[in-house]
């Protein structure tokens, strides 16, 4: 799509790293953990090769909010940590002064009260009512995106889709050559080996 | 391609390296590595003009990536002078200009200077004023279409050096614009400048390029266009050097309120008035029925570019057919919740493991609780996360009875390589049905025995519910998609199909 292929394999090494670093090990981990590891690992590397976007940085912020995610994350993102957490002031948004907002504000609200009066249909009112709720949902869906508004919104999403549909491929490609590694060796022995091997590292 | 494959190699080589006694999981690292790389490869093959936008990632991820940012150069500059030649040589007034340039390439970000470097010495501002002044008397005087070259060519001798970064970087912006025939391939390029750059900068090109797209069908020859456009742009300010601060904003408004309709009449009505008012003047020319106060102006620049991105996410999305901006805010959010899914399922069985049914069972129903009353970050899929409590919860006293629940709710189970064929045979559009009640899946995936005889990829797949035919391997593969807005006819389809199978087996 219109993805790059550096951001992929930056992608791809971190999640190696993130998943070796995991520790797995197949007795004492319960599903749940695994697949909480798995997914924080492959989140985290999907932010950190997207490097300093809004919702890879909101990614970020989040799961180092949790203690025990910390450890584990500093060791994955190395140095790209500090500059990944440090707290950025929105660069997209262009600085505006608050006098000229509140003149322009002031006009359209009246330029928009004496238009109102003409158009009396209610469906551009439904309209607009149907997109509000939903630019909300999708507020709450892209992370970080309960900030931001109108096109930066819509430009974060694009960027996250992109990123979402790379990390499913780049899983579904991993998964499938986990596969292939294992079905190479019918022993369910084996693969247990394999499992503890993964996990002492 | 060689960068990509030493890089892979070496990254392989590195994960061998690093001190683990897990042969086979590097083993396995190398295999999806080569994989990967047949993948890039391919699509590299299938879309090689996709490479250009691929800009904006490789700036992002900054620190070591030397690599990536040659690549991206690379293509930005291959990409561009092949799509030149109607502009009629351009590079031969300009060069003659190529003096001038030094400090305002000074100043500008890394890709601009590159591709001013590169052999597009674009003149100063002034240059086109002059440039447009010249064209408005040459066709005041009934001239034929302006060529481009003697009138450059007796314009740079009268050029005054003003620098205006800005304005170059609009000159930039316009003309690959409108060299490269309006060809969707430039929406990328806002977002590299933008990603790399200023805000100040990523809103000018933004801007450019949102007059210049709309109308640009309508232009006769690229170039002639953009002499055209800045032609009428520049009626009342080509006199002196002092109205700088005036160009930058009325830059924008002019062409966009001259591009609206047909060049020539645009044109012709510019060159009337600008002959008319020969003191410099500073209000903008209107075009018929448009307000001309910021304001609007400032809203309408703001609406087209959320229709910019609109597009944009139009393209991403599958199966989107959508005009109407709210309903292609719906299928936006529906998949970017597909995708997200879809992480969570990958996520449950990567790496395989001897899962049986009820210890995942009571994981998903653990995790549904936890995920309730824990983050509130996910997404508010609520209905979602209540049906697959549910469904555990009855899953792990009796089959029959889940079966039952889900077909309650006008949903199946079916294997998952099934539910993948059925999603890659039929790609059917997902129309707006209004409400969203009809065929609402649960969200995957289930873990296969060790010996699994079919597929592994818990692809969600959106497709309507079907089947009978029962896994023959002994452990029970629950493929569970989600769709909140379903088509009519599919719900029907899954409604009936439901009530005939039943297309999961007892492990």
């Amino acid at each position: 799509m219109q993805a790059s292929n550096t951001f992929k394999k930056a992608f791809l090494k971190r999640m190696l790293l993130g998943l070796q670093l995991a520790g797995f090990s197949s007795k004492s981990m319960t599903v749940q953990e695994r697949k909480s590891a798995i997914k924080l690992s492959a989140d985290v590397a999907m932010a950190c090769a997207r490097g300093s976007a809004n919702w890879s940085r909101a990614i970020i912020a989040d799961l180092s909010k949790q203690e025990k995610n910390k450890v584990l994350l500093r060791s994955i993102l190395r140095k790209d940590y500090e500059r990944l957490t440090r707290p950025c002031h929105h660069t997209w948004k262009i600085p505006r002064s608050k006098k000229i907002l509140k003149r322009s504000f002031r006009v359209c609200s009246r330029r928009r009260k004496g238009l109102r009066a003409p158009q009396g249909l209610a469906t551009s009112v439904l309209a607009r009512v149907l997109v509000k709720k939903r630019t909300r949902v999708l507020k709450r869906l892209v992370p970080g995106g309960e900030s931001l508004d109108g096109s930066y919104l819509l430009d974060e999403t694009l960027d996250y889709a992109i990123s979402l549909r790379v990390q499913v491929d780049l899983m579904q490609r991993l998964s499938k050559a986990f596969e292939a590694s294992k079905v190479g060796s019918h022993n369910v022995c084996t693969f247990q080996a394999r499992e503890d091997s993964y996990a002492d590292k | 391609m060689q960068q990509s494959s030493r890089e892979m190699q070496g990254m392989a080589s590195s994960l061998n390296g690093i001190p683990s006694s897990a042969g086979a999981a590097a083993a396995a690292a190398q295999i999806a590595l080569q994989e990967l790389h047949n993948g890039h490869r391919q699509q590299q093959i299938q879309n090689p003009g996709m490479q250009v936008p691929a800009a904006h990632f490789d700036h992002s991820t900054g620190g070591g990536e030397a690599g990536g940012h040659d690549d991206f150069f690379e293509q930005m500059l291959s990409s561009l002078p092949s799509s030149w030649p109607d502009l009629g040589n351009p590079k031969v007034p300009w060069d003659l200009t190529s003096s001038s340039n030094p400090n305002g390439l000074a100043g500008k970000s890394p890709e601009e200077s590159a591709v001013a470097a590169e052999g597009l010495q674009y003149a100063p501002y002034d240059e086109s004023v002059l440039l447009a002044s010249r064209l408005r008397q040459h066709q005041i005087s009934g001239g034929s279409s302006p060529a481009g070259k003697p009138m450059l060519l007796q314009l740079n001798h009268q050029h005054q050096q003003q620098q205006q970064q800005q304005m170059l970087l609009q000159g930039i912006g316009r003309s690959p614009v409108a060299a490269s025939g309006g060809d969707s391939g430039l929406l990328p390029l806002p977002l590299s400048l933008g990603s790399g750059g200023s805000a100040d900068s990523r809103l000018l090109v933004d801007r450019s390029r949102d007059e210049l797209d709309p109308s640009f069908g309508s232009n006769p020859t690229g170039g002639e266009g953009l002499y055209n456009g800045f032609g009428g742009s520049l009626q009342g300010a080509s006199q002196t050097a002092t109205q700088q601060h005036f160009h930058h904003p009325q830059g924008p408004s002019m062409p966009a309120q001259n591009f609206g309709g047909a060049p020539s009449p645009g044109v012709g009505q510019a060159a009337a008035a600008g002959g008319g008012t020969a003191p410099p003047r500073q209000r903008v020319r209107a075009r018929r029925g448009q307000a001309t106060d910021p304001h609007s102006i400032a809203e309408r620049l703001r609406r087209e570019r959320i229709a910019d991105r609109m597009k944009a996410l139009q393209e991403l999305v599958p199966n989107a057919i959508k005009s109407d901006k709210a309903s292609m805010l719906d299928e936006i959010i529906d998949y970017v919740k597909f995708l997200q899914l879809q992480v969570k399922v990958l996520s449950m069985s990567r790496l395989g493991g001897a899962a049986a049914v009820a210890p995942l069972v009571s994981d998903m129903s653990s995790e549904g609780q936890s995920g309730r009353s824990g983050s509130n970050g996910a997404a508010g899929n609520d209905t979602l996360t209540v049906t697959e409590h549910q469904v555990a919860k009855l899953m792990e006293e009796d089959m029959g009875s889940a079966m039952q629940y889900l077909q309650g709710k006008g949903l199946c189970l079916m294997p998952i390589s099934l539910a993948s064929a059925i999603s890659s045979a039929t790609c059917h559009p997902r129309a707006a049905a209004g409400n969203g009640g009809g065929v609402h899946h649960l969200n995957p995936g289930l873990i296969p025995a060790p010996p699994p005889s079919n597929h592994n990829n818990p692809a969600a797949a959106s497709g309507a519910g079907g089947g009978g035919d029962a896994p023959s391997s002994p452990s029970m593969s629950v493929l569970t998609v989600q769709s909140a807005m379903a088509n009519g006819a599919d719900t029907d389809v899954s409604r009936t199909s439901v009530k005939d199978a039943a297309s999961v087996s007892k492990p």
